[in-house]
């Protein structure tokens, strides 16, 4: 008897439905589905672990930005009742950054309630209302989002910041300097109490300058690796499932845009667009997706002849659900791991985009701050060496947690 | 069905000179040669040949699910209650697969999606079939788990295959190929991966519904007794071709073809005594290169001159019995 067929009869005779005692199920109550196993794994590494909770602080960091670094107080109170000045420089991208946020958070206070015993909700009936309330918060971020307001007149509160004029209350955020004051004093100054970063060439602080660079450099990730999935998926997963002309066509393609340097590539076709960060993203997006198409075009390939597949072509199945709802999930586990590494790949060629001065000048991104320190490197080391480590740490959180994702996600380390 | 032209003598199922072939000239394989014959509404056919012999090529090839490239069917027509199903356009066959004809394949290990629960799975197809609202699809699926003799079907259909055994998955395809009450099952080796006992309650469970749904049955098996067990007829398979064919007490009492002979011969039983198997020598020819003539001349003891001249047809040897060979044994 071989290895596997012991293993096989052992398996039969501890849990086959009407000669086990035990109902035909395996006790084992960890290994219910693909999805709390897979969390557990990846929760039982440390450095993955880390990485994660880094990245989550970099998003809340992105969210919170304005209550976090600017010369506008949270709270402020001068005789005539509570003020809230942050909201009134509220943009519409701080909206969105924040309104997400808040979204995520309900979700998730939202989901731990229904799972939890006493709720007494199937499976089926929590997916449905977690659907229905991530479609309402997301109408709702959009509209109100685009109907939010920019205005134009603002006070300034700086002074009360400076000591220069006193309020009752007045509570400023923890790093009271907005990103681009340009106060044009106190320039290049090294890191002290006040500016723990230091300051730039006009005095503009460099923490806060970097807090709201987080948004740029989240931003960049993941819409590039959104339009990447989207177009490597859709192409891969035709030509692995089709084969013939269709995969031909593709490997064509694939190897064609592998041929291109992609930083080069960025560079030049920017050199041809009006400097805005949204095309930089696409561009991104649009020149690294041959990998996550080879990816998911081995997993279509190695998949589409599974007796399962075969199985539901049987059932009379059309393509398209047996793509999409059979092999695809099977299919997405290498795919989200080279996800999150081509996230880091995206940060860093922003980066360097920004870093040669290509780009949108007006964007706080890491990058661009980065770029500033060329004429001062022997004067001001601050200016290099924070925005650095923040492009160093981000990119190292995102490659633990692909590493992490992939380690918990191959399966022969189930147990 | 208002296609339906079937009247009640024709067979539910036709097959006429059905022929499939892999990869290009050079190297073609002819997987299934001109095969022809019919199976009646409710009655079970059982389909026996070595592996290679091209019987789960033929179950493929009777749905529309050979891999092309590289296979093609290259000729023959398969009517279904009169209809070809060769000549009928993708989204036609696709209401024909799982919902008219069911096919069970031989490897439960795989034959289910890792990532959805058994329930789910099976409440697709009757959803997808016959636009059962999900929750209903999903408390029909429970039933059948519960008629394929899962015991707490609830549970099993909350499960994913993993944690299942190879008979319980077994049963839950069995359930998924009978849920939308089809005319015909094909089951490809449904046994072959399974252990000795729980293959005869598989068997026994197949029998029994096929009776209670008067379905028939297309069972494909390298063992005889497998068959032997709940097929009316028995068509023998080798090297793409059939040899035999005949119902099945007249098979096993009087098997004509030296194939089937011998085939008999290398079967243990237990109701004759035997002192030792005889195994056929030799193996079954590469499809790529079949001998000329007769196919089974090589390793047949009875092969004269003229087997390796002319390939001998399927001939009628009495009512119902067709075998292809010159020299058939009349008596045995």
């Amino acid at each position: 008897m071989s290895e596997a067929e012991k293993r096989r009869s052992e398996g039969t005779n501890r849990a086959d439905g009407a000669a086990g005692p035990r109902g035909g199920v395996d006790p084992d109550p960890v290994a219910i589905g693909g999805g709390p196993s897979t969390w557990n794994r990846f929760r039982s590494q440390k450095p993955p672990m880390a990485g994660l909770i880094l990245l989550v602080l970099l998003f809340v960091t992105a969210a919170l930005a304005p209550f976090l670094a600017g010369n506008r107080p949270i709270l402020f109170a001068d005789g005539e009742g509570l003020e809230l000045p942050v909201f009134e420089a509220f943009t519409q991208e701080d909206f969105f950054w924040f309104g997400s946020l808040t979204g995520a958070i309900l979700l998730f206070t939202v989901s731990k309630l229904l799972s939890r015993k006493g709720a007494g909700l199937s499976k089926e009936s929590r997916r449905k209302i977690l659907a229905a309330l991530f479609g309402l918060l997301t109408t709702a971020v959009v509209v109100i989002g685009f109907m939010w307001p920019d205005r134009l007149i603002r006070d300034d509160y700086t002074p009360y910041r400076d000591g220069v004029r006193e309020a009752a209350l007045c509570v400023f955020p923890p790093v009271s300097f907005a990103p681009s004051e340009v106060p044009l004093t106190n320039t290049l100054d090294a890191p002290s109490l006040t500016h723990i970063f230091g300051t730039d060439r006009q005095g503009d602080d460099i923490f806060s300058r970097m807090i709201h660079g987080t948004r740029i450099s989240l931003l960049v990730a993941f819409t590039a690796i959104l339009v990447c999935l989207a177009i490597g998926i859709a192409l891969g997963a035709a030509a692995g499932y089709f084969g013939g002309w269709v995969d031909v066509l593709v490997l064509r393609l694939i190897e064609v845009m592998t041929c291109f340097p992609a930083f080069f590539a960025v560079l030049a076709v920017l050199a041809f667009l009006p400097p805005r960060i949204v095309w930089v993203m696409l561009i991104i997006g649009l020149l690294r997706w041959p990998g996550v198409a080879r990816l998911t075009r081995g997993e279509f390939l190695r998949l589409r002849d599974r007796e399962f597949v075969t199985a539901a072509r049987a059932m009379g199945f059309t393509d398209r659900r047996i793509m999409a709802r059979h092999i695809l999930p099977n299919a997405l586990a290498p795919v989200i791991v080279s996800a999150t590494f081509g996230m880091a790949g995206a940060i860093l060629i922003e980066s360097g985009l920004s870093f040669l001065g290509i780009g949108p000048a007006n964007c706080q991104s890491w990058g661009r701050l980065l770029s500033e320190f060329r004429p001062y490197f022997d004067m001001a080391w601050w200016l290099s060496v924070f925005p650095g480590a923040g492009i160093f740490f981000t990119v190292v959180a995102l490659n633990l947690v692909g590493e992490g994702l992939r380690d918990a996600l191959d399966p022969r380390l189930k147990k | 069905m208002s296609k339906e032209t079937a009247r009640p003598d024709q067979p539910l199922l036709d097959v006429r000179g059905l022929t499939t072939v892999f990869g290009s000239p050079p190297a073609r394989a002819v997987a299934v040669d001109s095969v022809s014959f019919t199976i009646g509404r409710a009655e079970a056919l059982g389909l026996v040949g070595e592996s290679g012999s091209g019987k789960t090529v033929t179950a493929l090839s009777i749905l529309r699910l050979v891999a092309d490239p590289p296979g093609e069917i290259v000729g023959g027509e398969v009517f279904f209650k009169g209809r070809d199903l060769l000549g009928l356009d993708p989204g036609e066959i696709r209401a024909v697969r799982g919902n008219e004809i069911s096919l069970i394949l031989q490897e439960p290990a795989t034959a289910l999606n890792p990532v959805l629960t058994v329930g789910a799975q099976i409440a697709e197809a009757l959803s997808l079939h016959k636009k059962t609202a999900r929750r209903d699809a999903r408390d029909r699926a429970v039933e059948f788990l519960g008629r394929v003799g899962i015991p707490s079907p609830e549970k099993i259909a909350r499960s994913w295959p993993h944690q299942l055994s190879g008979g319980t998955i077994q049963r839950a395809m069995i359930a998924m190929a009978l849920i939308c009450g089809p005319d015909l099952l094909i089951a490809d080796e449904p046994t072959s991966a399974l252990d000795v006992t729980i293959q005869a309650q598989i068997l026994d469970l197949v029998g029994r519904l096929r009776q209670e749904e008067a379905m028939s049955l297309l069972l494909i098996s390298h063992d005889l007794g497998v068959v032997a067990g709940i097929c009316d007829r028995v068509a023998v398979m080798y090297a793409a071709e059939i040899v035999e064919e005949a119902g099945k007490d007249r098979l096993f009492e009087r098997p004509s073809h030296p194939y089937t002979v011998a085939l008999l011969r290398s079967v243990p039983t237990l109701s004759r005594r035997q002192n030792r198997l005889r195994p056929i020598p030799g193996s079954v020819p590469r499809p790529t290169a079949h001998p000329a003539g007769c196919r089974f001349r090589p390793r047949c003891p009875k092969a004269r001159p003229l087997c390796a001249e002319r390939k001998p047809n399927l001939e009628e040897l009495a009512p119902g019995h067709r075998v292809a060979c010159f020299f058939p044994d009349r008596e045995v």
